[in-house]
Parts: C-alpha cells; sequence; structure tokens
C-alpha cells in the first residue's frame, strides 16, 4: 500500500482535495437553504409540515435510487452529486434547526421581545446563540452523511475518494480498495471530532460560561 | 419513458423478480438478524454496566464510518455472493438498534420500575411487562433507521455481488440506458418508502403508552 501512495500520491491527493469540496460545498448550500426554509416553516407552522414530509420521503430513497432519477435530467458529475447531497440533507438539518429553535425558552425571547429588539436582532443575538449548540449537532449529523453519499458519488463521475474504492473492486486491487476505505474512514472522523468540538464550545457559551 | 420501463419489466418478467426478490430478502435476513443480535446486545448492555462502555463506544464509532466502507471493507476477507453481503448488511444496522436499545431502556423512569416492585412483580415480570414495552419506542426508531439505511446499502450490493435491484441501475449508468436505470431507481425507491410507511405503522401502535 505504501508503494501505492509513492507511486500515485498526487492523484490521491486530487482524490481527496475533491472529496473535501463536495462535502463542503454540499453541506454549505444545504444548510443556507435549510435555514432559509427552517425561518419560512417557524413563521408559518402549516409550512413546516408539508416540508418535512416532503423531505422525509427524499430522505427514505437510497441515495443511488436518488442519482438514477437525477441523471436523465442533470446528467453524470459533480452538480447532480451536489443537488442530491442538499436534497437529502434538508431533513436533517430543517428538523434539528427547529427543534434547536423550540428549545430556546420562550421567557427568553419575549423578554427580548419586551425589550423592543426586532426580529432579526433577536434572531441574532438572542435566539441564535441559545439554539446553535443543537443546530450544530444536526449540521454534524448531516456532514457525517454527506461524507458516506459523497462516497457513493464517484460512481456518477462526481470524484472523491470513492474513486479509490471502486476502481479498487474493479481491478481486484486490495491495496487500493484498504487505502480507500482507511482514508474515507478517517475524514469522516476527522470531520465529527471537529464539528464535536465546535458543538462543546458553543454549548459552553450557550450556558453563558464564557 | 414510462411505456418504455414497463414494456422492459414485462419482457423480463423473471428476471425483474428475481432482481426484487433477492433485494427485499437480502434486507430483510440482514434486518432481522441484526434485530435479534443487536436487542440482545443492547440488553446486556443495559443490564451489566461493565459492558456497556465499551461496547456502546465501539458501536458509535461503527455509526460514522460510511456504509460504503463498511460494505467494501468486508469483501476481501469474505469474498462475494449473497451471504457475506448479507452478513455486512447486519453489521452495519447493528449499531442503530444497539444503541436505541440500550439508551431506551437505561431512560426508563425509575418510578415505573419502582412502583413494579412495590406491585411485587418478579425481576422478570418487570422487565418483559414495564421495562421493554417502554423501551419499545426507541428501539423501533433504531430499527426503522438501520432498515432504511440496509434497504438503500443493498443497492450498493450489486457492485460487491450481492445481486438485487442495484444491477439495474449500475447497468444503466454503464450502458448510459435511461429506462434501466430510472427503473432501477423507481424500485428500489418504491421498496424503500414502502418500508418506511409501514414501520412508522408499527412504531406508532407501540408508542401509545408514551
Amino acid at each position: 500500500m505504501l508503494e501505492y501512495i509513492g507511486k500515485y500520491y498526487d492523484q490521491i491527493f486530487t482524490m481527496l482535495v475533491d472529496h473535501c469540496k463536495l462535502v463542503f460545498v454540499s453541506i454549505l448550500i444545504s444548510f443556507v437553504l435549510a435555514f432559509a426554509l427552517s425561518i419560512v416553516a417557524r413563521r408559518f407552522k402549516a409550512m413546516s409540515g408539508v416540508l418535512l414530509a416532503l423531505f422525509i420521503g427524499v430522505y427514505c430513497i437510497p441515495s443511488l435510487a436518488l442519482f438514477a432519477f437525477l441523471i436523465p435530467f442533470f446528467g453524470l458529475g459533480q452538480p447532480t452529486a451536489i443537488l442530491a447531497l442538499v436534497l437529502y440533507n434538508q431533513v436533517l438539518l430543517i428538523r434539528s434547526i427547529l427543534a434547536a429553535f423550540k428549545s430556546v425558552p420562550s421567557s427568553v425571547s419575549e423578554a427580548a421581545k419586551g425589550m423592543g429588539i426586532g426580529f432579526l436582532n433577536g434572531l441574532r443575538k438572542v435566539e441564535l446563540p441559545l439554539a446553535l449548540p443543537a443546530i450544530l449537532g444536526g449540521l454534524r449529523v448531516a456532514t457525517i452523511s454527506t461524507s458516506g453519499i459523497v462516497t457513493v458519488a464517484a460512481l456518477i463521475n462526481a470524484g472523491g475518494l470513492g474513486v479509490l474504492l471502486f476502481d479498487g473492486i474493479r481491478t481486484n486491487n486490495f491495496d487500493k480498495i484498504w487505502l480507500g476505505v482507511i482514508l474515507v474512514c478517517s475524514f469522516t472522523l476527522l470531520l465529527n471530532w471537529g464539528l464535536s468540538v465546535l458543538e462543546k464550545r458553543s454549548l459552553r457559551i450557550a450556558r453563558g460560561e464564557r | 419513458m414510462i411505456h418504455d420501463m414497463w414494456q422492459y419489466v414485462m419482457d423480463h418478467r423473471e428476471e425483474f423478480t428475481l432482481a426484487i426478490r433477492e433485494h427485499v430478502l437480502l434486507s430483510l435476513v440482514s434486518l432481522i438478524a441484526a434485530v435479534l443480535v443487536g436487542v440482545l446486545i443492547g440488553i446486556l448492555c443495559a443490564k451489566y454496566d461493565k459492558l456497556a462502555n465499551p461496547i456502546i463506544g465501539v458501536f458509535t464509532f461503527l455509526r460514522l464510518i460510511p456504509s460504503i466502507a463498511l460494505l467494501i471493507v468486508f469483501m476481501p476477507i469474505l469474498k462475494t455472493g449473497f451471504m457475506p453481503t448479507a452478513f455486512a448488511l447486519t453489521i452495519l444496522a447493528l449499531p442503530a438498534i444497539c444503541i436505541n436499545t440500550y439508551s431506551g431502556l437505561t431512560g426508563v423512569d425509575r418510578f415505573a420500575i419502582e412502583s413494579a416492585t412495590g406491585l411485587g412483580l418478579s425481576k422478570r415480570d418487570i422487565f418483559t411487562k414495564v421495562e421493554f414495552p417502554l423501551a419499545m419506542p426507541l428501539i423501533l426508531v433504531g430499527i426503522r433507521s438501520a432498515f432504511i439505511d440496509v434497504i438503500s446499502s443493498a443497492t450498493l450490493a450489486a457492485i460487491v455481488g450481492g445481486g438485487g435491484l442495484g444491477i439495474y441501475i449500475f447497468r444503466g449508468m454503464m450502458m448510459n440506458d435511461m429506462v434501466k436505470l430510472v427503473l432501477g431507481g423507481i424500485s428500489i425507491a418504491v421498496i424503500a418508502l414502502l418500508a418506511e410507511v409501514i414501520l412508522s405503522l408499527v412504531q406508532r401502535r407501540y408508542s401509545r403508552f408514551i
């Protein structure tokens, strides 16, 4: 395996960068969209049920099947993968964002309102800091699932570390398979660790310990 | 498109039903094995504190690993085919079921157990009539998420020789045949959504105690 790494380190590095890029871009788009949808859902209660039911349905569809639906319209490649990932993440993120805002004690947000804080300011200065730990928890779950699905997305020519796995299977090259497995797993575990650190820090801030 | 798919199914009826049967059988066998083993380990962890930390730790770690990596890791060891794939899928489904069983049982209200003891129930009766029914909703949540995961990963099983409907997606992708691709996608999505609906109905029935 070391021999393989020595020979193709530049290609492996490109795959790693592609993997990071795909995860980062999809999470960024997913989060912005989910946040906007959550704010809408919070204002119009009837919307939240419909939205969640819709995205739960999407979430149940296996990733390869979802790719299969999207390929006839968007072709193979990264845009299709990102679109599928954004669709998947919605239910995880919207659910956690809504739950996070619900966990903010109403006495706190009402006190803020009573002091004449506006909708946006109240969101930014009062509700968001208190809701942040739960939101980051949802973000962590979504990031881990994204990293897993990005691996599968190598099948639709999106690149990333999954290429090592699938090429390895096709050519029966176990060095490649093991390397792919090790890289994918350590990448995911690293992301999990980094986001849990952020989550713990935000929890301390929300509790007023800092 | 729909007409073409119908035509294809009619022309290849046997092959198509075989693929469905393989997919459903693979998912069910893995899920049932995972439920039996996972619930048992969960109960053991809840009863013997010493076991809980290491086992739950291992499963929490396993849960972070992308399913495709887990599926492929077993390939060099167990070779390809139905049973190895079923084994890998079982391992995949175990963490969610085991962790939820453990947290369901340890989360049972202490007062419920104490009043049962006060009523003179034997230890065994307390477990079967009080603790387990109260933990049931959470166990079912675990089983549900594990099942969805198994059905989607069974799609990937086609790549490691496990058969199932994933074959249509891979063939469709390789030969640029949209009919096969979307046919595979739709069949898998229907199975997954059906499983989700059935399990959520079961879950609702068993949640009446809460």
